[in-house]
């Protein structure tokens, strides 16, 4: 790799060509990396700026080559049979099948798990699914003032966790 | 040949189908006490006002745990006294429509009238038409709380307006002993449940009593919480959810700090909404926007400027639910003036 190349890629110069190349290399060759390193260096002391760990890089790459590879087998494509048709007859009269069967299935699975809901609302390690807030554009203490006024009054408010600091009735 | 398998491979799977469905059936057959849910909710009623008992329950949601220690005296008048066992200590004795909590660590009690609350165990109560006009009762089978057996019985709602509940209720006493209130994929969103239950028939009123005796320099604020008639009168929702019912209407300081606004709370015996309803600002230079929110603990929020108002919804209800609440109220000319 050619020292310009590097200071190219550094300025954001370098063509698209150069920088893939750039990139394959930096991954296998750690002269680069410390070539990438040096460079920085001389640039933050010709800017006068406080230095704080210029090895960072490289101390990243040596953890990451202590961590196990994770292998994951990839997804078979998927082949397109275009042979006619006798077999989409066929190909219906399972997919009925299949659709009766998973029904089944459903039915049966669907029955035991209110049973294992039982089990799992007894389970004090189980935690329900984090709640997803679909538009968040109001003011979190207006949202918080709303829901302590709510749960005051609620009849069936837990009321040992209500907090009534909050919100005066002023009037019946 | 292959037409002949196809048809054998369509009749196969109609007769499997059939057969999965009758089982289906089968296995949810309405056991006896359940023939007749009316009385077996009146018997659980009726086990919640008149039993005796002293234990420790937990409220839990999401990663939240509080435990509180319980007594219930049903000889004579009908008592219930709570104390928090984690967190800042705060005691709760109520007795019918009075609810007294007190705050040791601030020095002030909190006395509420007018209203019943509903609290955990306490959440069948009468009239109990208004549980069967909403929900319908299945029993899912027996499980074990407390080291007691108990029927696990579902209240799945008639609609899809609010959420199923699941109760696990007492097989020897029909007390509640855990309940569930279940989002619409079925996982638990909030449960109360008992971890320590005591039958004790010689409480008396005297272990009741509050535990804190020099309160002569405690603050004291008293809550009127008594329903009363509309006092904006222009309100109309067209589509409030059937069973919903109309228990207690305040006028209260707005959070944005202009002015006031109504709070009016409404309960279909299960779950509650409140609806607050506060004049826009005229001289906004933007409009408000539509904000919606699903919160902890089965909450939801939606808020809309509507006619010249800004209405919020709170409930224990679906986020769909609480939208449809506030896009079909409406104002009468009047209210608007």
């Amino acid at each position: 790799m050619k020292t310009e190349n590097i200071s190219a890629f550094m300025d954001n110069e370098a063509d698209l060509q150069v920088e893939k190349e750039m990139l394959s290399t930096w991954k296998t060759d750690s002269s680069v990396r410390d070539k990438w390193n040096e460079y920085h260096l001389i640039s933050e002391i010709i800017k006068e700026r406080e230095v704080h760990d210029f090895k960072l890089t490289n101390k990243i790459f040596d953890a990451l080559a202590d961590e196990p590879t994770i292998f994951v087998p990839k997804k078979n494509q998927v082949t397109v049979n275009k042979e006619p048709s006798i077999n989409k007859w066929v190909a219906i009269a399972a997919a009925v099948f299949v659709v009766v069967i998973s029904t089944q299935t459903f039915k049966q699975s669907s029955f035991r798990f209110g049973n294992n809901q039982i089990a799992q609302s007894n389970d004090l390690n189980s935690v329900p699914a984090a709640p997803n807030n679909s538009i968040a554009s109001v003011n979190s203490n207006d949202v918080n003032s709303y829901v302590n006024l709510h749960r005051q009054l609620s009849p069936f408010t837990d009321i040992q966790t209500v907090d009534y600091k909050s919100g005066v009735v002023v009037s019946k | 040949m292959i037409r002949d398998l196809i048809i054998k491979i369509i009749s196969c799977s109609i007769l499997i189908l059939t057969s999965s469905v009758s089982r289906a059936t089968d296995l949810q057959k309405t056991p006896d006490f359940l023939s007749d849910p009316k009385a077996y909710l009146e018997s659980v009623n009726h086990a919640l006002k008149h039993l005796n008992y002293e234990g420790v329950f937990v409220v839990q949601h999401e990663n939240k745990m509080l435990a509180s220690k319980i007594l219930h005296c049903a000889n004579g008048q009908e008592i219930t006294k709570i104390n928090t066992l984690d967190g800042l200590p705060r005691e709760i004795i109520t007795s019918g429509d009075t609810v007294k909590s007190f705050f040791p660590a601030y020095h002030s009690i909190r006395l509420e009238q007018g209203q019943v609350r509903r609290l955990f165990p306490n959440l069948i109560t009468e009239p109990i038409d208004d549980y069967l006009g909403n929900y319908t009762l299945s029993y899912l089978g027996d499980d074990r709380v407390a080291t007691r057996s108990c029927h696990v019985i579902e209240f799945s709602p008639k609609d899809n307006l609010r959420y199923p509940h699941v109760f696990c209720i007492d097989n020897a006493t029909n007390l509640v002993l855990r309940t569930s209130t279940l989002s619409m994929n079925n996982e638990p969103l909030i449960t109360s449940f008992f971890t320590e239950l005591k039958l004790d028939n010689n409480l008396v009123h005297s272990q009741l009593s509050p535990s804190y005796k020099d309160t002569k320099d405690w603050q004291v604020e008293n809550v009127n919480l008594e329903n009363t008639n509309n006092m904006h009168l222009g309100i109309a929702i067209t589509q409030l959810p059937s069973g919903f019912k109309k228990i207690s209407e305040f006028s209260r300081k707005s959070p944005h700090g202009k002015g006031n606004m109504v709070h009016q709370m409404y309960s279909d015996s299960l779950s509650s909404f409140s609806i607050f309803i506060e004049d826009s600002d005229p001289d906004a230079k933007t409009k408000q926007l539509i904000v919606s929110k699903i919160l902890q603990n089965s909450l939801s929020f939606y808020s809309a400027e509507i006619d010249h108002h800004i209405v919020t919804v709170v409930g224990d209800l679906p986020i769909n639910s609480v939208k449809d609440i506030v896009s079909s109220v409406s104002f009468s000319r009047s209210s608007n003036q």
